[in-house]
Order: structure tokens, then C-alpha cells, then sequence
């Protein structure tokens, strides 16, 4: 395979021009894009929600906010991130872009359905950030929804449910559409074993969108339900049952955990064997693993909910299960590290970012299994233990590994390429920034700090201090990594086609990629990850 | 790969799978006035699982498909009884 150093003429991104050409689009490059600057602008939102939070934090008792403004600004930023950002964020962003482009397809099987796809993401974003502003209180349940106070709150709870119910829909036409495009649109030649790792985990997150987020959809309608009509659903009064909201909820949001990180861990797949120079150590242990965690990820939710009142059995089902769903998840690791040992490993920032992944993937996996242990459960259950685990897990994980796949894709997105030195001081601030923030969290759960609460006892003062300026040096390193790249976006260096040797089908088409990828659907010979000429450092 | 053949079900199959599902809503509504207790919920699930496969198997054709998408289908099914199973042992066993 040759580097080509002259960017292609003819490419997705001058194919039309105007803004209408870009709303009206059906390409799946363009649509990916399109989620893309959606989901960064909405990240950077909320972000600047989670800043003020420790702003608020930095010192006992009231500083910038209220407490009700407090509680409305942790149930915002959990919406934006949780529904807005991160359960699309990898697959509709990175799925869209590199899916087809992966299976040598020249766009997935329904581009309309994927163009309808964004739209109704758009309006459920729309909806939830309006249900903030249109009248009474803006929502302060979390974004956990929880009965009995989701259903008796004064706030603006209904507009916030109809928005997450609204984002469930484009999560499921994308997850079909992914189904059904590797199932029909695969190259010649590509059978199931020699497709890369990041389609294998966007199917077998495809298969949790579609399955799991009905769930969630059916749950909100039954809160709003009654609110509204005062069916008894979850109230006790009514002849309800709040624990079973419990259920429901969790039936969908911990798979949801799944949708986010999945599609991490193929990301990162991908961006080991590429900077090692070598094939991805144990592919079909990967991809099994990827189903396990799939299809065993169903069945944990109960965990979330062992100080609810669930029966012992259940406790004990649960906990199992938990500690089942580690096992394919350290296979992962592993085989990770085993692809890196041996290789001629280049040190670029995005295997920084694959590699920091894995070191905050696995401080979040750890204190899942302690959370997932019963009796620490108890004592660390709704404590800021908790916020730090699910963080290392989900900005960490998915945080990291979504820095990691730009970083990765840029120069195949734009044909250009970014400043290598300040991608890696923005990383280092960046990680710097994350571990003062969350690691003293772990901290304060132990010691007993309650999530969530706007105040806290003066022993917590100096923990909560360090925390919270661990946020301010986070976001800086967030400005700075963002800031790196929309500034080469149009001032970089042209990209070659192949910057970094990989050898997936992306690498084998000009960067930026043409309108319909391929002049010629290649025909698929071998496995992928085989590195013919491997360049050694 | 196989030439994909469609199916359409007669007036005579469609009216009858009708009748049933109708039929099945009657006995589920009349079930529902009776005192059975915990058992309303189980012959009420009965009730949905006999309808769902009627209407999924007939009027969505899945009787006329591959086996593959016969096979992907049950997966599901099976999956939701799990579910739905682990939830209700749940308030049994509190």
C-alpha cells in the first residue's frame, strides 16, 4: 500500500457545498460529521455545567448557586451527557463516519432512515435543553428519573422524559440501521472473522440500542402516564410499585452503560494494532468477548439496586452476575497489552489516549467490582464513590477513547493533519486535570460524602478542594486538546492517506475520503490487522 | 445469494388469525374481572405471548422467512421472558 501526500480532489466534503446540501444530506460521512460537531458542542455544554458544580463545591456552603439551581444543574449535565452525548456519542459520530468505510460498503443500508436518524436526535437535544426553560421549574430528578419524586415533583419532569424518550428513537433507527447494514453491505470476500473490531462492537451495540432502549421508552411513557392520567403504575397509593420503575429503568440504562463503552473498546482495537505495527492479539477472543459483554451486560442491572429493597436471591443473582461481566472485560485488556508487547510501538497521541483508556478503564472497572460486592455496596451506595467509578467508566472509557479516535481519524475526516506537540499537552492536562478531579471522589465516598448534595461537612473541605480544582485544570486541558484541532483544521499540514500504516480499509482510500468511498468495492482476501510491511521504529 | 420470495397470506388465513386475536382479547378482558390473583398477570402474559406470535408470524410473515431471521427473533423473545422472569422472581422471593 502507497502513501498518497496530495489530499483527493473530489471528496465528501466539497462534493456539494452549501448548508443545504449538508441538512439534506443522506451520506453517511457527512451525517457522522454532522452528530459530531452536535455532540462536541453539547459536550462542551455540559462540561461547563460539571465546572460550576465544583465551582460551587470548592468551598463549604453557598458560593455561586443555589441549592435548587444545584440540583437542576446535575440532573441538565446527567441529561445532556448520559442521553445527549455519550449513548450516541461513538456510534452515531465514529459509527457512521467508519462503519460502511470499514466493511468496504459505499454508505449503510438506509441512508434516509440514518439522515431521520439525526433529525430526531435533534429534536429529543431540542426538547430536553427547552424542558429546562418552558415554564415551572427546570428538572431537578437526575438523570436516574427516580419514583416516587419523579412522579410528584413540581418541576418540568414531562418535557425532560419526552426528550430522553424522543433520543431513544434515534438510537434505535441508528442501531438498526447498523444491524442490517453488516449483515447485507459487507465487501466480497469479508466474512464475519475478517471484519475489523470496531464493526464487531458497533453490532453488538446495535443489538443493546435495539433491544434494550424500547425498555427505557416504555418506562418514561409510563411516568409521564401517571403524572398526567394518574395510572398506577409506581405508586404504592395507587396500587404501584416504585421499585419496579427500578427495574425498568435499569433494564435499559445498565446495557446503555454497554452502548457507551463497547464501542470504545473497538475503537481502541483498532488504534493498538496500528501503532504497534502488529496483528491485534487474539481477534476472536476480542470479538467473542464483545458479545459476552453483550448479551451477560443484560443481566446485571440489579446492581444498581441492591440497597432498593430486592429480595437476597436477587442481591446474590445480581452481584454474581457482575463479577461474570469483568471476565470479558479483562480478556479485552489483556489482549490489548498483548498486542502492544513485541510491536513496534510509536508513541503517537492517539495510542496515548487508547492507552489512558485502558489505566481509567480499569481503576473504573475495579471499583465497579467493589460496588458490585454487596456488602461495600451498602456503605458506598449514593456516595460520590459512585459519581467517581461511573466516571473513570464513562469519560475515562468512552471519554478517552472518543479523544483517541479523533486523534486517530482526523487526518482520514479532514485530509489534514494536527500539531503533535500540542495534542500531547493537552493530553497531559487533560489526564492530569481527570485524576485530581475523580480520584479524591473515591475518597469522599469512602469517607461517607453523599452524592449529589450542593453542601457538605466542614471535614470534606480540603478533599473537595483538591477535586475541584483537578475540574478547572480538566477543562483546561479539554480547551486545549479541542482548540488544537479546529485551529488545523483548515491551517494543518495536508495528511497522507496513510499517516499512521494501518492497514484497515480506511487507510486504502484518499484522505478526506471521496463521496461514495470506494471507486470499486474492494474484495477481501485476509484477516484483518496483517501487516504485510510492518514499519519499525 | 437466494432470490427472496415474497409471501401473501390468503383473505381466508388473514380473517382467521384475526378471529383468534380477537378471541384472545375477550378471554383476556373477561380473565381480568376475575378474581385469579397473581395468576391474572400469568394467563394475561400467556394471553400477549399467544397474540404476539400470531401477529408476528402471520401478518409480519415471519412464518415465511429464513430460519436465520426465525432463529435471530426467538433470541429476542427468549431474552425478554429472561427478563422479564428475573424481575418477577424478584417479588417473589422479597
Amino acid at each position: 500500500m502507497d502513501n498518497v501526500t496530495t489530499p483527493s480532489q473530489e471528496n465528501y466534503l466539497n462534493h456539494k457545498t452549501g448548508l443545504w446540501s449538508w441538512l439534506t444530506t443522506t451520506d453517511h460521512k457527512r451525517i457522522g460529521l454532522m452528530y459530531l460537531y452536535a455532540i462536541v458542542i453539547f459536550f462542551l455544554s455540559a462540561a461547563v455545567l460539571g465546572l460550576m458544580m465544583k465551582v460551587e463545591k470548592m468551598v463549604p456552603g453557598q458560593t455561586i448557586m443555589t441549592a435548587q439551581t444545584y440540583n437542576a444543574m446535575f440532573t441538565l449535565h446527567g441529561i445532556i451527557m448520559i442521553f445527549i452525548v455519550v449513548v450516541p456519542g461513538l456510534s452515531a459520530v465514529f459509527g457512521n463516519f467508519f462503519l460502511p468505510i470499514l466493511i468496504g460498503a459505499k454508505d449503510v443500508k438506509f441512508p434516509k432512515l440514518n439522515l431521520l436518524s439525526f433529525y430526531v436526535y435533534i429534536a429529543g437535544a431540542i426538547l430536553g435543553l427547552f424542558s429546562q426553560f418552558a415554564g415551572g421549574h427546570s428538572p431537578d430528578t437526575g438523570w436516574t428519573f427516580y419514583v416516587p419524586y419523579s412522579t410528584t415533583a413540581s418541576s418540568n419532569v414531562v418535557l425532560a422524559l419526552t426528550a430522553a424518550f424522543v433520543l431513544g428513537f434515534s438510537s434505535i433507527l441508528t442501531g438498526l440501521n447498523f444491524i442490517v447494514t453488516i449483515h447485507k453491505m459487507r465487501a466480497p470476500g469479508m466474512t464475519w472473522f475478517r471484519m475489523p473490531l470496531f464493526p464487531w462492537s458497533l453490532y453488538a451495540t446495535a443489538w443493546i440500542q435495539v433491544l434494550a432502549t424500547p425498555v427505557i421508552g416504555i418506562t418514561l411513557l409510563m411516568v409521564i402516564a401517571e403524572r398526567v392520567l394518574h395510572i398506577g403504575f409506581f405508586d404504592p397509593a395507587l396500587g404501584g410499585d416504585p421499585v419496579l420503575y427500578q427495574h425498568l429503568f435499569w433494564i435499559y440504562s445498565h446495557p446503555a452503560v454497554y452502548v457507551m463503552i463497547l464501542p470504545a473498546m473497538g475503537i481502541v482495537s483498532e488504534i493498538f494494532p496500528t501503532f504497534s505495527q502488529k496483528p491485534i492479539f487474539g481477534y476472536g477472543a476480542i470479538v467473542v468477548s464483545s458479545l459476552a459483554i453483550a448479551l451477560v451486560g443484560y443481566f446485571v442491572w440489579g446492581h444498581h439496586m441492591f440497597t432498593s429493597g430486592i429480595s437476597y436471591w436477587s442481591r446474590w443473582f445480581f452481584s454474581f452476575l457482575t463479577f461474570i461481566v469483568a471476565v470479558p472485560s479483562a480478556i479485552k485488556v489483556f489482549n490489548w497489552v498483548s498486542t502492544m508487547y513485541g510491536g513496534s510501538v510509536d508513541m503517537k497521541p492517539p495510542l496515548l489516549y487508547a492507552i489512558s483508556f485502558i489505566f481509567l478503564f480499569m481503576i473504573g472497572g475495579f471499583t465497579g467490582l467493589t460496588l458490585g460486592s454487596l456488602a461495600p455496596n451498602i456503605q458506598l451506595h449514593d456516595t460520590d464513590f459512585v459519581v467517581a467509578h461511573f466516571h473513570y467508566i464513562i469519560f475515562g472509557g468512552m471519554g478517552f477513547a472518543f479523544f483517541a479516535a479523533m486523534h486517530y481519524w482526523y487526518p482520514k475526516i479532514y485530509g489534514v493533519m494536527y500539531s503533535d506537540r500540542w495534542a500531547y499537552i493537552g493530553w497531559g492536562v487533560l489526564f492530569t486535570g481527570f485524576n485530581i478531579l475523580y480520584f479524591p471522589m473515591f475518597i469522599l465516598g469512602i469517607q461517607g460524602m453523599p452524592r449529589r448534595y450542593f453542601d457538605y461537612l466542614p471535614e470534606f473541605k480540603t478533599t473537595q478542594m483538591i477535586s475541584s480544582i483537578g475540574a478547572v485544570i480538566l477543562f483546561t486541558g479539554l480547551i486545549i486538546m479541542i482548540s488544537n484541532l479546529i485551529y488545523h483544521r483548515r491551517r494543518g499540514a495536508i495528511a497522507p492517506q496513510n499517516p499512521w500504516h494501518g492497514v484497515t480499509l480506511e487507510w486504502m482510500i484518499p484522505s478526506p475520503p471521496p463521496h461514495e468511498n470506494f471507486d470499486e468495492v474492494p474484495t477481501i482476501t485476509e484477516e484483518p490487522y496483517t501487516f504485510h510491511n510492518p514499519v519499525t521504529k | 445469494m437466494k432470490e427472496h420470495v415474497n409471501h401473501i397470506p390468503s383473505y381466508n388465513l388473514i380473517i382467521k388469525i384475526l378471529v383468534a386475536l380477537l378471541f384472545f382479547t375477550f378471554i383476556n378482558t373477561v380473565t381480568s374481572t376475575e378474581q385469579f390473583g397473581t395468576l391474572a398477570i400469568v394467563l394475561s402474559l400467556v394471553y400477549a405471548v399467544v397474540k404476539s406470535f400470531l401477529v408476528l408470524s402471520y401478518y409480519m410473515h415471519l412464518k415465511y422467512e429464513s430460519r436465520f431471521m426465525q432463529y435471530m427473533v426467538t433470541g429476542v423473545f427468549v431474552l425478554f421472558t429472561l427478563v422479564i422472569f428475573i424481575t418477577f422472581i424478584d417479588y417473589s422471593f422479597r
